[in-house]
C-alpha cells in the first residue's frame, strides 16, 4: 500500500523534477548534482549501510531497521501475545474495517486531491485573470498610494528633519550641557583653586594681621611703656616743677632778702655815710687835737727850754756844790789818806823797831815799797786828778764858755760891776793875787773839774741828743701822729673810698644781684615759662600720649575691630569657602543634575529616537495603513476580491477539508489508541490466558499495519505541510513575479511585496499552527524547525548574497591562495566537530566553498536527519520534486 | 543519535550549551583568552587562521565558545558564525592605540548585523598589563561604545596573562545570560 504511493510519488518526481529544474532555477548557474554526487553527503554517510543505494530503497533500507526494531520487540512479548491471539482476531476484523474504512477515506482523499489540482488550476486561472486586474487597479493604487506615501513621507521626512533638528537641537543642548559642566567642572576645579588661592591669602592676611596685631601690640606696649615712661618724666617734671617752684619761691625768698639786703646795704651806706661825717667831724677835732697838741707842743717847748734853762742853773748850783763838798771832801779824804799813811808808817816803824835790823831793814825796805807802792798810787791818784781836774777844766772852760756867754750877756752888769769891779778888781786883784795862788791850785781843780765838766758837757751832750732825739722822736712821733692821722685820714678816706667804691661795687653788686637777680628771675621767669612752657609741652605731649594712647586705643580697637573683621572675613572666607564647598557640591549637584539633564536629554534623545521609532513605526504603519488601504481597493475591487476570496475560501474549504480529514484521521488515531488501549488489555490479559501462541503473528500484521498506518500519517503530515510550504512558495514566487513586473512602473514595490509575503508566511504560520494535534506522535520533523526554516532562510539568503561580492571584489585566486589554510582548517574542524558545532559550521564551509542555498539547504536537512533518530534521509531530488509539487 | 541523547540529557538536566564568539583585531589575545577561560592558564598561541571552539562551564551553564581568527583576510568570515549566538566578546588591545578605530569600525560593522540584534555585547579592555595602556573608559569612548543603543553591553579592564578582570567580566556575562533567559 505503501509502496504503491512511493512509487506514484516517484514517477511524479521524475516528471516534475525537469520541470521544476526549468522553472525555479532558470538563471542559476549551478548544475543539477546527482543525489548520491556531492561529497559532503557521502562523507557524513560513510558509515552507513545504504552508501550504494540511493531513492527509495535506502527509505527501505531504513523501514527494514526499524522493523528489525520491532521484531525485538515482538520477540518479547510474543509469549505474552500468543495467549490472546482470539481477542485480537477480533480485532482484527475490526482493523479490516478500518483499513477498508481508511481505502474509501485514501480514495476520497485522492478525488479531492485531485479536485483540489482542478481548483486550484482553476484558481490559478482565476488567479492569473485577478492578478492582471489587480495589477492595474494596482498601478492606479500604487500611484495614488505612491503620492500619498510620499506625501506622507514627505511629512514624515520634515517630522525627521524637525525630529533631526530637535534631536541636534538637544544633541547641541548636550553638547552645551557637557560643555556648561566641563565649564562647571573647570569653574569648580577654578573655584577650588580661588578657593585654595584665597585660603592661602586669607591665612596670609591673618598671619599678616595676627603679626599686625602683635606689632601694634608690641607698639602699643611701647607706648603704654612711652606713655609709663613719660608719665615718669611727667612725674619727674611735676616734680623738678615743684622744685623749681619751690626754687621761684626760694629765689623770690632770695630775691626778696637780697631786697632787704639792698635796703640794709643803702641802711649801711647810710650809716657809713654818718660814720664818714662823724669820721670827718673826728678828723675835724682831730686836727683841732693835733692843733692844740701843736700848741701844747709849743708850750712845751717853751716849758722844755725853761725847764733846761732851770736845769742848766740847777746844774751849776750843783756844780756848784758839787765841787765844794768834792774839794771838802777830797780834801777830808787826802787829809784821812795822809793820816791812813802816817799810822801805817807809823805802825811799820813800830812793827820795824821791834824787829832786828835786817828785819828792821826788811821792815824799812817793805816800808819803802809800800812809799814806793803809795807813790805809785799817789802819782796815779795824780794822773787821775789830773784827769779829773782836766775834766773839771774842760767843764770850767764849759763854765767858762758859758760864764762868757754869760758875761757877755752880763758886760753891762759886767761894766757896773767892772767899776765895782775895780774896786773889787783891786780887791779881786787882790783876792786874784790871792785867788791867783788859789787859782793855781784851783787850777789844777779846775782842771779836774774842766775835766768834770767836760764830762757834763758831755752828759748834757748826751742829755741833749737825747732830749733831741727825744724831741725828734716826739716830732717823729708827732709826724708819726700826723702821718698816723693822715694815715688814718687817707685810711679813712681810703676806706671811705673802698667804702664807697664798696658800696658802689656794692650798688653794683646789688644792681649787679639786682640785674642778675632780675636776669635770675627773668631767667627763672623764662625757665619758668619754659617750664611753663615744658609743663604745657610736656602736657601737650601728654594730651598728645593720651590721644596718642586714645589713637593707639582707637588703633587697638580699630586692629580689634579689625581683628573682628578679619576673623569676621576669615568667617566669611569660611563661610565662602563653605558655600563655595556647598556650592561645589552644588555644582556637584548640578554636575549630577546635569548628568541627569544629560540622562534626561539622553532618555529624551532616546524617547526620540523612540519617537523616532515610533514615527518610523507609524510610517510603517501608514505604509501598513498604506496595505491596509491597498487591501481596501482590493476589497473595493469586489470583482477580483469576491473571485480571490472564492477561491481562498475554496481554498478555506479544502483546508477545512483537510482538517476534516485531519480530524478523521485524529479520530481514528483516537481508535487506534482506544484499539490499541483495547490490545493492552487484551495483552494484559493475554497474559492471564496461556492459549494464545499462534496469536503473535497476527498481532505482528497488526502492529506492521499500525505502523504503515502510521507511517502513512506521517507521511501525509508532511505532504500537507509540503504543500502548505508550496503554496507559500507559490505566493513568493508570484510576489517576485508581480515584483518583476511592477519595478519598471513602481517605487517602492519591494516593500509592498515584502509585507505581503510576510503577511502569507504569517498566514502560513497560522496554519501550520493548526496541526500541533498532528505532532503529537512526534515522528519525524519536530514543527518547530519547519517554523524556523521558512523565515531563517531568507535573511541566510540575504548574507550569503551580500557575503559573495564581498568575496568577489578580491581576486578569486588571491582569496584561495589567502584562505585556503582557512578553508583547511575550517573543513578539518567541520569534519572533526560535533554535531551543533557542525551545525554551526555550514555557513562557515557554504561561503568558503560558495554554495548555492539550495545546497547548504540540503546539506542542513542532511545533518538535521543525521541527528534526528527518525526520519527520511532528505535528497535534493526529493526537496525539489516536493517544491514542484507544491507549484504543480 | 548520541546528539540525540546529549540534547535529550541536557534537556533533562537544564543545562543550555550557550553559543558566544570571541572577537577582535589579530593580535588582541582572543586565543589566549580563550584557554585562560578554557584551561585557567596562559599557553603559548600562534596566529589563528580559522578558529578555536572550546566547551567551558561556568556555574551550571555551558558556554560554547568560539574564538575567530582576527586577521583582516579572514574576518569577512565572522559572518558565517554570528547565527544563534547569544553573546559577543569583543577584545581590544589597549596598547594598540593606532589600530583602536579599525577595531571602532570593525565593532560597529558587526553589530549592524541583523543576526547579532540580541547579543550581548562584553568589550574586554585587554592587556592591561602594558605600559601605556589606555584605561577601558578610554577605549569605551574610542570605541564609541556610548553611541550604541538597544544593546546589552559593558566594558571591562581584563589581562589574560595575569588573568585579571576575566572572572569578572564572565561573572557579568553569566548574570545577564541568566536574566536574559
Amino acid at each position: 500500500m505503501f509502496a504503491r504511493l512511493k512509487k506514484k510519488i516517484v514517477e511524479e518526481e521524475g516528471v516534475e523534477e525537469a520541470e521544476l529544474s526549468k522553472k525555479y532555477v532558470p538563471g542559476s548557474a549551478v548544475p543539477q548534482r546527482p543525489p548520491d554526487g556531492s561529497p559532503v553527503s557521502r562523507g557524513h554517510r560513510g558509515s552507513a549501510a545504504s552508501l550504494s543505494s540511493h531513492g527509495s530503497s535506502s527509505s527501505l533500507n531504513a523501514q527494514a531497521e526499524n522493523k528489525k526494531g520491532a521484531e525485538s520487540n515482538a520477540d518479547s512479548l510474543q509469549a505474552e501475545l500468543t495467549q490472546r491471539s482470539d481477542q485480537i482476531r477480533r480485532l482484527e476484523g475490526k482493523l479490516d474495517e478500518y483499513s477498508a474504512m481508511l481505502k474509501e477515506t485514501v480514495k476520497a482523499k485522492e478525488k479531492l486531491e485531485i479536485v483540489l489540482e482542478k481548483q486550484q488550476e482553476a484558481n490559478t486561472k482565476r488567479v492569473q485573470e485577478m492578478n492582471e486586474e489587480f495589477q492595474l487597479r494596482r498601478s492606479k493604487m500604487a500611484d495614488k498610494l505612491a503620492l500619498a506615501v510620499q506625501r506622507k513621507e514627505d511629512e514624515m521626512k520634515e517630522q525627521i528633519q524637525a525630529l533631526e533638528k530637535e534631536k541636534s537641537g538637544l544633541k547641541d543642548q548636550f553638547q552645551r550641557v557637557s560643555l556648561d559642566k566641563f565649564k562647571k567642572q573647570e569653574e569648580s576645579e577654578e573655584l577650588q583653586g580661588f578657593q585654595v588661592q584665597e585660603l592661602a591669602k586669607v591665612k596670609h592676611m591673618f598671619v599678616n594681621s595676627q603679626e599686625e596685631l602683635h606689632k601694634c601690640k608690641a607698639d602699643l606696649d611701647h607706648a603704654q611703656e612711652k606713655l609709663e615712661e613719660s608719665n615718669q618724666q611727667a612725674q619727674k617734671l611735676a616734680t623738678e616743677l615743684n622744685k623749681v617752684r619751690d626754687n621761684v619761691t626760694k629765689l623770690r625768698h632770695t630775691r626778696d632778702e637780697l631786697i632787704k639786703q639792698k635796703a640794709s646795704a643803702e641802711e649801711h651806706g647810710t650809716q657809713q655815710e654818718r660814720s664818714k661825717k662823724l669820721l670827718e667831724e673826728r678828723l675835724h677835732s682831730a686836727s683841732i687835737e693835733s692843733q692844740e697838741k701843736s700848741k701844747r707842743l709849743v708850750a712845751l717847748e717853751e716849758r722844755l727850754n725853761q725847764t733846761q734853762e732851770e736845769l742848766e742853773a740847777l746844774r751849776h748850783d750843783s756844780e756848784v756844790h758839787k765841787t765844794q763838798s768834792a774839794t771838802q771832801l777830797h780834801e777830808s779824804e787826802s787829809t784821812n789818806k795822809h793820816l791812813e799813811e802816817k799810822v801805817r808808817m807809823l805802825e811799820q816803824r813800830l812793827q820795824d823797831h821791834s824787829l832786828t835790823d835786817d828785819e828792821q831793814m826788811q821792815a824799812v825796805m817793805a816800808e819803802r815799797d809800800t812809799l814806793e807802792q803809795k807813790l805809785e798810787a799817789s802819782r796815779r791818784e795824780l794822773i787821775d786828778v789830773k784827769s779829773s781836774s782836766a775834766d773839771v777844766i774842760s767843764s770850767l772852760e764849759q763854765q767858762i764858755s758859758h760864764l762868757n756867754t754869760k758875761m757877755a750877756e752880763d758886760t753891762e752888769e759886767a761894766i757896773k760891776g767892772q767899776q765895782t769891779l775895780d774896786a773889787m778888781s783891786r780887791r779881786h786883784s787882790e783876792e786874784l793875787s790871792q785867788l791867783q795862788a788859789k787859782l793855781d791850785d784851783a787850777e789844777q781843780q779846775a782842771q779836774s773839774h774842766l775835766e768834770f765838766v767836760k764830762q757834763r758837757d758831755t752828759q748834757i751832750a748826751v742829755q741833749k741828743s737825747l732830749s733831741e732825739t727825744e724831741l725828734r722822736a716826739t716830732q717823729e712821733q708827732l709826724a708819726e701822729t700826723k702821718k698816723q692821722s693822715l694815715e688814718m685820714k687817707k685810711q679813712l678816706q681810703d676806706k671811705i673810698a673802698t667804702l664807697e667804691s664798696k658800696i658802689t661795687g656794692l650798688s653794683t653788686a646789688t644792681d649787679f644781684e639786682k640785674s642778675a637777680a632780675e636776669h635770675k628771675i627773668t631767667r627763672l621767669e623764662s625757665q619758668n615759662e619754659e617750664y611753663l612752657e615744658r609743663e604745657i609741652e610736656h602736657e601737650k605731649h601728654i594730651t598728645q600720649l593720651e590721644d596718642e594712647k586714645e589713637n593707639v586705643s582707637a588703633s587697638l580697637n580699630l586692629k580689634t575691630k579689625e581683628c573682628e573683621q578679619l576673623t569676621r572675613e576669615v568667617e566669611e572666607i569660611r563661610e565662602r569657602t563653605e558655600d563655595l564647598s556647598r556650592q561645589a557640591l552644588s555644582a556637584g549637584t548640578a554636575v549630577m543634575d546635569a548628568h541627569k539633564e544629560v540622562d534626561r536629554l539622553r532618555k529624551l534623545v532616546e524617547a526620540r529616537d523612540t519617537q523616532i521609532n515610533k514615527a518610523d513605526q507609524e510610517n510603517e504603519e501608514l505604509k501598513r495603513q498604506n496595505l491596509e488601504l491597498a487591501n481596501s481597493l482590493a476589497q473595493q475591487d469586489v470583482e477580483t476580491q469576491t473571485n480571490h476570496d472564492q477561491a481562498q475560501r475554496a481554498l478555506f474549504e479544502k483546508n477545512e477539508s483537510i482538517s476534516v480529514l485531519k480530524q478523521t484521521v485524529a479520530e481514528k488515531e483516537e481508535a487506534i489508541e482506544v484499539h490499541q488501549s483495547k490490545i493492552k488489555e487484551l495483552e494484559a490479559a493475554a497474559q492471564a490466558d496461556t492459549n494464545g501462541v499462534n496469536e503473535a503473528e497476527d498481532i505482528e500484521k497488526l502492529k506492521q499495519t499500525l505502523e504503515e498506518q502510521e507511517q502513512q500519517l506521517s507521511e501525509k503530515n508532511k505532504t500537507i505541510k509540503m504543500q502548505q510550504q508550496r503554496l507559500a512558495d507559490l505566493k513568493k514566487t508570484l510576489q517576485r513575479e508581480l515584483k518583476i513586473q511592477n519595478s519598471t512602473g513602481y517605487d517602492s514595490p519591494e516593500e509592498v511585496t515584502r509585507d505581503k509575503g510576510q503577511s502569507s508566511i504569517s498566514a502560513g504560520l497560522n496554519k501550520s499552527c493548526s496541526s500541533p494535534a498532528f505532532s503529537n506522535s512526534s515522528v519525524g520533523q519536530s514543527p518547530g524547525y519547519s517554523h524556523n526554516s521558512g523565515p531563517t532562510e531568507s535573511p541566510n539568503t540575504q548574507a550569503s548574497s551580500s557575503l559573495s561580492p564581498h568575496c568577489a571584489g578580491l581576486d578569486r585566486q588571491d582569496v584561495r591562495e589567502v584562505n585556503f589554510q582557512y578553508l583547511r582548517h575550517v573543513v578539518f574542524k567541520f569534519m572533526s566537530s560535533t554535531d551543533s558545532e557542525a551545525k554551526q559550521l555550514l555557513k562557515a564551509v557554504s561561503t568558503l566553498l560558495e554554495f548555492t542555498p539550495h545546497e547548504e539547504k540540503l546539506i542542513n536537512k542532511t545533518l538535521e536527519w543525521k541527528t534526528s533518530w527518525f526520519g527520511i534521509r532528505p535528497s535534493p531530488k526529493k526537496t525539489i520534486q516536493v517544491s514542484s509539487l507544491a507549484y504543480r | 543519535m548520541g546528539g540525540f541523547f546529549s540534547r535529550i540529557f541536557s534537556g533533562l538536566f537544564g543545562s543550555k550549551e550557550l553559543r558566544i564568539l570571541i572577537l577582535g583585531l589579530d593580535g588582541a589575545g582572543k586565543t589566549t583568552i580563550l584557554y585562560r577561560l578554557h584551561v585557567g592558564e596562559v599557553v603559548t598561541t600562534i596566529p589563528t587562521i580559522g578558529f578555536n571552539v572550546e566547551t567551558v562551564k561556568y556555574g551550571n551553564i555551558k558556554f560554547q565558545v568560539w574564538d575567530l581568527g582576527g586577521q583582516t583576510s579572514i574576518r569577512p568570515y565572522w559572518r558565517c558564525y554570528y547565527s544563534n549566538t547569544d553573546a559577543i566578546i569583543y577584545v581590544v588591545d589597549s596598547s594598540d592605540k593606532e589600530r583602536m578605530g579599525i577595531s571602532k569600525s570593525e565593532l560597529v560593522a558587526m553589530l549592524e548585523e541583523e543576526e547579532l540584534k540580541n547579543a550581548l555585547l562584553l568589550v574586554m579592555a585587554n592587556k592591561q598589563d602594558m605600559e601605556g595602556a589606555l584605561t577601558h573608559t578610554q577605549v569605551a569612548h574610542d570605541l564609541g561604545l556610548s553611541a550604541l543603543r538597544h544593546r546589552k553591553y559593558q566594558i571591562f579592564k581584563t589581562s589574560a596573562l595575569k588573568g585579571e578582570g576575566l572572572e569578572e567580566a564572565m561573572q557579568w556575562l553569566v548574570s545577564e545570560l541568566k536574566t536574559a533567559q
